[in-house]
């Protein structure tokens, strides 16, 4: 706080003299929380990752037993302690009961996933049924997420939920692992985007952890929106059908966004739907020949992106006039 | 002159002021409603996810901008240093619109736009002088630091001046080159910094700078920055090897002067954190911190002495140790430092849905 500016207006009338004396002789202590907790955060990766390259570089002489043993230990040592510390599990927000308790489970989650794929990868232990080696963790991430009401276990479990889709859908095409660039991923992509919009649907609506309706939410719109611009690059010739999917789960986004006066959401269903409806206009004028298809064609797409994000801009602040008002995330 | 009602730019700060007391319990919910009513500007700052949107377009505009008058004007890299400070100049023109018609603060647009006039100028003249020539050196940075120094007057903005006290140091450096040999440079360029270090804050410490108040705090940092760079073993070598073209100072430098830069590479950040502590100044604990981080990096660059996984799990342990030690020690205050969170002004007294529904019933009444 500005002492002097506080002086100022007391000089002024404005406030009174005692409340600034009150400042000037209330020595309070300076918080560096946020900086511990980075310096713990990063304490945790260095460490991690250099265990992580240790055993790596001397897995001849360990051994894979002595290996599989010791990220046994550490999972389980880190699931006890917060089994034994966590407060009363509840469908409401539960919180934290220590600062360390929410780090523990993180690097206890980190080392189960670890586990089970060294376990599998080593071992087979759900033999080729390489799908149930993620869907076991992604059961168990889910439980201790809403056990422990952890919302980076929440994000790790959704992210699970990814990769069990995305090789389930692989193994059965026999194809490489990559991000919606086949036919089956964009589907699983979609179906994945709707179970999670309906989970944050369900979460608010029945009152079950509602405060992790957000993440839901989030991670369901960007993949529904990634699916179906993957949809739209991947089918060449209904590109435009696909552009129409993109658009009108945009108009969906956006009036959500408004009803609930959320800008991010606002921002993200405006600009996704300003990649589709740019890649619709490059190739249309790319794909009709004759005069544009040239320097003619080069000018007429520079100008479009000059001139229709000025035009975005006018409407992003149009926007933020009528939604100031009752402002959230 | 600057180009926002100054009064305007007071008032944001007093209502920072305002929220910053009321968090921390010296004003009632009373005082602070009475004090923010009367803190309404005509200034337009949009919400932070709505200033990232317009910032991106505005990247978008200015990109195919550059693209489009590159393709007309028959582009060639001859005349690049034109373009660019032709391009910096109409960037320049659309912020003046965009700031003197439409009102914009900190929206994204005006950022964005200040960033390319400034990196685009800057780029024109470093290609426009000849390279490594020492009267081009001095002209393509002096003029940068003008052009610098008056955006940050004009539009009051902490980037900008950062920018300029970068070119200025440089200026210098250049400047004293004509005179003096290149050993002698890092000493002056941290007397330099040092000097522009404590002329800030000693203006802020001395009355109260609302308008310019995050500007200063912007040179000071910059300044705290440079002055540790300046004797950092890497920067040294570099500065002196690839822009002055000599060898690198430390490397192929004696005993004594290896001894200077490796001491003040090593030691200087743990002195920023000392003081910070002492001063009860988060910033240099920060910046002391950042630069504990570089100084390891900087060693490991010149001697390898662990392995890459060793000096993880050691600097991992060590991290953890002493973030654990310092929570459980300052659970309780000491010393004038503490674990516990900041105080926040509470949620349901939203003051700003209050101003603006005001605001907004004025408007259409």
């Amino acid at each position: 706080m500005d002492i002097k500016f506080f002086e100022g207006l007391a000089d002024k009338g404005v406030l009174d003299t005692g409340t600034v004396e009150r400042m000037k002789s209330d020595a309070r202590p300076l918080s560096v929380r946020r900086e511990l907790l980075i310096l713990l955060y990063f304490g945790v990766l260095l460490l991690s990752t250099g265990l992580g390259i240790l055993i790596y570089e001397h897995i001849d002489t360990i051994g894979h037993l002595s290996i599989v043993l010791f990220v046994a230990a550490i999972t389980s040592t880190c699931l006890a302690y917060c089994f034994r510390k966590a407060n009363k599990p509840s469908f409401q927000k539960v919180e934290s009961p220590n600062v360390w308790f929410d780090y523990i489970l993180l690097l206890g989650c980190l080392t189960l996933l670890v586990f089970v794929g060294y376990v599998q990868f080593k071992y087979q232990l759900f033999g080729t049924q390489w799908g149930l080696a993620s869907f076991v963790p992604l059961v168990l991430l889910a439980f201790f997420a809403y056990y422990f009401d952890h919302l980076g276990v929440l994000s790790l479990a959704i992210v699970n939920l990814g990769a069990w889709m995305g090789i389930t859908v692989n193994l059965l095409e026999l194809s490489r692992i990559s991000v919606f660039d086949s036919e089956p991923l964009i589907y699983s992509g979609l179906l994945m985007a709707t179970l999670l919009l309906a989970l944050s649907y369900f979460s608010e609506r029945k009152d079950i952890k509602a405060h992790f309706s957000f993440s839901y939410r989030n991670f369901g719109i960007h993949i529904m929106f990634l699916s179906l611009l993957s949809g739209m690059f991947w089918y060449t010739h209904w590109y435009l059908a696909w552009a129409l999917f993109v658009s009108l789960f945009a108009g969906y986004v956006f009036v959500n966004a408004r009803r609930n006066a959320s800008f991010y959401f606002l921002l993200v269903a405006v600009l996704y739907f300003y990649i589709a409806i740019s890649t619709v206009f490059v190739r249309l004028v790319f794909d009709t020949g004759g005069i544009l298809n040239g320097r003619g064609g080069l000018y007429l797409v520079l100008l479009y992106f000059i001139a229709s994000a000025t035009g975005l801009v006018v409407f992003l602040v149009n926007m933020n006039k009528k939604l100031k008002a009752h402002d959230s995330l | 002159m600057i180009a926002y009602n100054k009064e305007w730019l007071r008032l944001l700060y007093a209502r920072g002021q305002y929220t910053d007391a009321y968090a921390e319990g010296y004003l009632s919910a009373e005082q602070y409603k009475t004090l923010y009513n009367g803190t309404g500007t005509g200034l337009y700052t949009p919400n932070i996810f709505i200033r990232i949107g317009m910032g991106l377009l505005t990247v978008v505009i200015t990109v195919f901008g550059i693209a489009l008058l590159g393709l007309l004007s028959g582009f060639d890299f001859d005349s690049i240093a034109g373009f660019l400070i032709f391009y910096a100049l109409l960037c320049y023109g659309a912020l003046e619109l965009i700031v003197n018609t439409k009102r914009h603060y900190n929206s994204g647009v005006d950022n964005v736009l200040l960033f390319f006039t400034m990196i685009l100028f800057v780029s024109g003249v470093r290609s426009g002088f000849n390279a490594h020539s020492a009267a081009g050196d001095l002209l393509a940075s002096g003029l940068s630091v003008m052009y610098c120094s008056y955006l940050a007057y004009r539009f009051a903005d902490a980037m900008a001046a950062a920018f300029a006290v970068l070119s200025g140091v440089v200026f210098v450096l250049f400047l004293l080159h004509l005179f003096l040999p290149t050993a002698a440079l890092f000493p002056a360029a941290m007397l330099l910094c040092w000097a522009i270090y404590t002329w800030c804050t000693r203006l802020l410490a001395a009355a109260s700078r609302p308008v310019y108040d995050f500007v200063l705090r912007g040179i000071a940092l910059t300044a705290l920055v440079l002055l540790y760079l300046s004797g950092n073993v890497y920067t040294v070598d570099v500065f002196s090897n690839e822009l002055i073209g000599d060898a690198p100072l430390v490397t192929a430098g004696n005993t004594l002067t290896r001894a200077f830069y490796w001491a003040w590479t090593l030691a200087v950040p743990a002195v920023y954190i000392l003081a910070g502590v002492r001063r009860k100044n988060i910033v240099l604990i920060r910046t002391g911190v950042i630069f504990l981080a570089v100084a390891v990096i900087t060693f490991r660059a010149y001697h390898s002495l662990l392995s890459a996984e060793v000096a993880m799990i050691l600097g991992g342990s060590l991290l953890l140790l002493t973030s654990t030690v310092l929570i459980r020690l300052l659970r309780q205050p000491q010393k004038g430092f503490t674990f516990a969170e900041t105080p926040k002004a509470p949620a349901e007294l939203n003051v700003e849905d209050l101003l603006t529904e005001k605001i907004i019933t004025r408007a259409t009444q």
